[in-house]
């Protein structure tokens, strides 16, 4: 677990890891400094756009991802991005032992997200609160790119 | 206790579904395709869309190849989210305030709840799209009891360590609307009151737009029972003002049932709680007839 105070203040320190990241396309913290919001392009597949959020969830006392999967696609010889909601996500991520459900609406903006569950993060990342957040992201992050843990190599001191 | 609960387990809604003239074969002056049953309050609507789908497809355009992707109720042109109890959702979008249910309603003996049938390729943003069929359904209800478990508990293991045929059959007495099977399995999740951390209690309001709220609803302070008026004066004080000689804006709907606020939030979750492991309230703001109704 992570207290919401100590989560805001990892969270900024997140962001030049984030920038890091070769797949990542843009990060920026929400209005309300509560979150970070990203875009992330497939390791391997270029018609689709990861769109994720880190935010806070007061009920495990955890980071939350919840994330959008964009389709790029072509119609009229315009380019559309339409969110894409696959039956079986394994096909499209590295979703290993995750539990991921199709079941989250986005609190502002009123839309369907997947939510990555909480419930068993403090046995994944464990108790020490230093660098809690980059090693959070060092696990979950990987389920957009398995090489995402690699950004690490680098920024031990970030 | 057990009369309460048994009451609540058994509420039901009686829905007049409409078929959205784009959907049907026939033109504009044939008569509606409207069907009509009624649920439980306990249940999801989406549960409902094969039921409906199976007595509307003849008179639908196009096939029915997929019983729930697309599919969504509607409300008076609002998409109904389909992840909350159906009595949930009747309580907060009608807004009803149930003592003046039955005079709203004097023609009619019955309390009809009107939705609308629709169908996209994509269900409009706030209906979290059905892409698994009933499992993805029973994912998520089990989802909310491991989050309904962890507020309660401080941990989903309660939930997490139920061995598969309870899973299943805490989910098919949902279904078969076995109350003793649930009871039954909610009590290997639930703590005495002692051990209590949290109430999993969700708020809904309608207005100004629709939304809940989850306040953080402790059992017990200083010894005393905390009251379900005590969480909302805090989280609605504008609605619910502390001050006793300023009449409350609002009142509290569970199960379809206003709550007296002197309750405590423990023996509501016990009696009222709903069937994915939260005590839902809807916020219905009372009309001036309301007013003079609970006043008298």
């Amino acid at each position: 677990m992570i207290p919401l105070g100590e989560f805001r203040e990892q969270l900024q320190a997140l962001i030049p890891v984030l920038q890091l990241w070769p797949k990542c396309l843009s990060v920026h913290a929400s209005l309300n400094g509560e979150a970070l919001i990203g875009l992330a392009e497939h390791p391997t597949l270029a018609f689709y756009t990861y769109e994720f959020e880190i935010g806070y969830s007061q009920t495990y006392q955890e980071p939350r991802l919840i994330f959008k999967i964009w389709e790029a696609t072509t119609e009229q010889g315009a380019e559309l991005q339409r969110p894409c909601f696959p039956a079986d996500l394994s096909r499209l991520m590295n979703v290993q032992d995750f539990s991921i459900g199709l079941d989250h609406l986005h609190e502002a903006r009123k839309d369907s997200w997947f939510s990555v569950h909480a419930c068993d993060t403090s046995h994944i990342v464990g108790s020490v609160k230093h660098h809690y957040l980059k090693r959070w992201a060092s696990v979950y992050l990987s389920l957009f790119d398995p090489c995402f843990s690699n950004t690490y190599l680098f920024v031990d001191d970030v | 206790m057990d009369n309460v609960r048994r009451r609540a387990w058994a509420g039901s809604l009686n829905l007049r579904v409409t078929v959205h003239p784009d959907l049907t074969l026939n033109s504009s002056n044939e008569p509606e395709h409207i069907i009509s049953f009624r649920v439980p309050r306990e249940i999801y609507l989406v549960l409902y869309f094969p039921y409906i789908l199976e007595r509307v497809a003849p008179e639908l355009r196009t096939n029915v190849t997929d019983f729930y992707n697309g599919w969504w109720l509607e409300m008076e042109g609002v998409p109904l989210s389909w992840n909350f109890p159906a009595g949930v959702l009747f309580d907060s979008l009608t807004g009803l305030d149930p003592a003046l249910r039955s005079s709203r309603h004097r023609h009619n003996s019955l309390n009809v709840w009107e939705l609308t049938l629709r169908h996209e390729d994509q269900c409009p943003t706030n209906v979290i799209p059905i892409v698994r069929g009933r499992d993805q359904v029973r994912e998520f209800w089990m989802h909310q009891w491991k989050q309904a478990c962890f507020i309660l508990n401080g941990a989903s293991k309660q939930v997490m360590s139920l061995s598969k045929p309870d899973t299943m059959k805490f989910w098919d007495s949902i279904l078969r609307r076995d109350q003793n099977s649930f009871d039954t399995i909610k009590e290997k999740i639930l703590p005495t009151f002692d051990n209590t951390r949290y109430v999993p209690l969700r708020v809904h309001l309608a207005l100004p737009q629709i939304r809940f709220l989850e306040p953080q609803a402790k059992v017990q302070h200083n010894n005393g029972h905390i009251r379900l008026g005590d969480v909302l004066s805090s989280e609605f004080p504008e609605w619910f003002p502390n001050d006793s000689s300023t009449p409350n804006l609002a009142k509290a709907v569970i199960q379809g049932i206003e709550v007296p606020l002197q309750l405590s939030v423990w023996y509501l979750y016990q009696e009222l709680s709903s069937f994915d492991g939260f005590l839902h309230v809807s916020l219905c703001l009372m009309t001036e007839d309301a007013s003079l109704t609970s006043r008298s």
